[in-house]
């Protein structure tokens, strides 16, 4: 039963209905302003998010061609190093190219040795740090220029290019060798001679010295 | 549009001013609609009326929403409603009004009072019914007081009220027939002073004497005259059929004699006018008794005031003569309850405005659309 006053009117709506469907329509009200606002809500969401994803992919994209392009400037590089690399290796290998050849060095040293009196065993021809091996017994079988297989190891430090030759031999005696040697130092061609080593060895009727000797040779290439 | 005018239409308010809620009755042949609103001056006017009649009976058309919906919708499209407020009353057999008395010293409250009072007087428990009611005299502590109380079904509410949610209608409030009269006769009073009237609204097969002082409601009670009553006892005396009795008293009525607008009225239609009259007396003496017996419960409830006016109103009232033939009877002023429309003007609506039957069929409708709209002090 409703409350009712003098002033009242009457009204038949039980109150449980009436709550009932004002909390209803209350409720219709609220998702009539929430519903299209979490649909406008959503919506948005959504399209922030595409947007969000859409420049996420661009970043994405250009970080890529950054990758790309610092993957190539380090290829450049690389390659501009191994350019360089070859490059110097090709003048040096002109320089190389441009000393003494060993058969001018043989006949060279050959001048300077006394007739008869000195002899070699082995010898080894370098030039700048690159081995140069010859036969030992065959002198013109011309000779090999060996590039490091490892040149980065030594691109950076300057090239002491050296023309020798290691020579393993035998003179009759210390006099004779003190011959050649004062012959050498005589060819304009040679830089220096140095005497490493001396062994006297002894045979049945004769006595001769050993010796090994390093021969450095003057040539256009001889800088660094 | 101005402003203003777009402020109005934002708020859902005419221009003229706020529109109140739709009253809706279902009468027993027609669905009655009424709107009214308040114009710039603040004055009550019509916004929109419409009476449209059913396919079938009444209680198909409660029992289908496929019924009553489109009717609905018609109705609304007919004219300007605005809104979906309703204040409705459920039909006349669907409620029952009385007047009871009632001791409240030992009860919490009046309302306590009245339920332990209806107890006793309802079959099955309270909880099968919805009881409201309106205070009428409220003594001292220990006196008896008054009630007028309205208990309907409430299987039969709920149905109601389902059927018009469903039909998309916020129902503002379900009242009682007698409370839309009042409603409609205090604002009629309003123009004339505080009175006490008595209302009698003939229907069909009933009456009903509603009985108001000031703008209280004092009494409700049913009466077993009804206008089919008068045509059914028509037929049989004068032996004619029911189509021609009601030709005859649209006709010439029961008091052609006194009516100013049948001056020239053939003898024979002066005479059809007192046969019916003749036939019909013992019905209205029976009827004047009960009116009378009413009149006498409201002296004693006013304390000796007089009952100013009687206003009547419903089929009976539409006949000619019948307000004269009663106040010589009753010796007090029987009036016509002027039409809706008298009293509230048309407005701005009068393009769309017809009255398409008797001026009395948008009363309790017009009744129900005040609520809201005029208060009830």
């Amino acid at each position: 039963m409703n409350d009712n006053t003098l002033t009242a009117e009457i009204d038949l709506v039980p109150n449980d209905y009436r709550t009932h469907f004002a909390k209803v329509r209350i409720l219709k009200r609220y998702a009539s302003i929430l519903i299209p606002l979490l649909l406008v809500g959503g919506l948005l969401y959504t399209a922030l998010r595409y947007y969000t994803w859409d420049l996420e992919r661009e970043v994405e994209a250009l970080q890529q061609r950054t990758l790309v392009s610092s993957q190539q400037r380090d290829q450049i590089t690389n390659l501009r190093k191994v350019a360089d690399e070859f490059q110097r290796q090709l003048t040096m290998l002109g320089r190389l190219r441009s000393g003494g050849q060993a058969l001018d060095m043989f006949t060279t040293i050959d001048r300077a040795i006394p007739p008869g009196d000195v002899w070699f065993r082995t010898w080894t021809f370098r030039r700048a740090g690159f081995v140069i091996k010859g036969d030992t017994s065959e002198v013109n079988r011309g000779y090999f220029v060996v590039i490091p297989a490892n040149s980065e190891a030594s691109s950076s430090e300057p090239w002491q290019i050296e023309t020798h030759m290691d020579i393993k031999g035998q003179a009759r005696d210390h006099s004779t060798l003190s011959t050649f040697v004062q012959k050498l130092f005589d060819q304009p061609q040679i830089q220096d001679v140095r005497v490493v080593n001396t062994a006297r060895r002894s045979y049945e009727n004769t006595n001769i010295i050993d010796f090994d000797m390093r021969i450095v040779v003057r040539s256009a290439a001889g800088g660094s | 549009m101005q402003l203003g005018a777009m402020m109005h239409k934002l708020r859902g308010v005419s221009p003229g001013g706020a529109q109140g809620p739709i009253g809706l009755e279902l009468g027993r042949d027609q669905i009655h609609l009424a709107q009214l609103q308040r114009d710039a001056h603040g004055e009550v006017q019509f916004r929109a009326q419409a009476s449209l009649p059913y396919s079938g009976t009444r209680e198909e058309l409660l029992s289908s929403q496929r019924r009553f919906k489109p009717l609905l919708k018609r109705a609304l499209s007919s004219a300007p409603f605005t809104g979906r407020r309703v204040v409705t009353c459920l039909p006349p057999g669907d409620t029952r009004i009385m007047s009871i008395t009632y001791d409240a010293s030992g009860a919490r409250d009046d309302g306590a009072a009245v339920l332990q009072v209806m107890r006793s007087r309802l079959e099955g428990t309270l909880e099968d019914y919805v009881i409201d009611y309106l205070p009428v005299r409220s003594g001292s502590k220990g006196e008896q007081r008054l009630a007028v109380v309205a208990v309907a079904r409430r299987e039969k509410v709920i149905r109601l009220l389902e059927l018009f949610r469903r039909s998309g209608l916020e129902v503002e409030a379900l009242e009682i027939g007698p409370a839309a009269i009042k409603r409609l006769v205090s604002a009629l009073s309003t123009k004339r002073g505080p009175e006490n009237v008595l209302i009698i609204n003939c229907g069909h097969s009933h009456s009903y004497l509603t009985m108001l002082s000031g703008r209280r409601l004092l009494l409700d009670q049913q009466l077993s005259f009804g206008e089919q009553q008068l045509i059914d006892r028509l037929c049989s005396e004068l032996d004619m059929s029911e189509e021609a009795v009601r030709m005859a008293v649209h006709r010439v009525g029961i008091d052609a004699k006194f009516d100013p607008e049948l001056t020239d009225l053939s003898n024979t239609g002066l005479e059809t006018s007192q046969v019916i009259l003749d036939v019909l007396k013992p019905n209205l003496l029976a009827f004047v008794d009960e009116i009378k017996r009413a009149l006498r419960y409201v002296t004693y409830e006013t304390r000796g005031e007089p009952v100013h006016r009687l206003y009547l109103m419903g089929g009976f009232a539409d006949w000619r003569g019948s307000d004269r033939v009663l106040r010589r009877m009753i010796d007090i002023p029987v009036e016509k309850l002027p039409s809706p429309q008298e009293i509230f003007g048309t407005g701005i609506n009068d393009s769309g405005f017809s009255i398409r039957n008797g001026a009395s069929n948008l009363v309790i409708a017009t009744g129900l659309a005040l609520r809201g709209i005029v208060t009830n002090e």
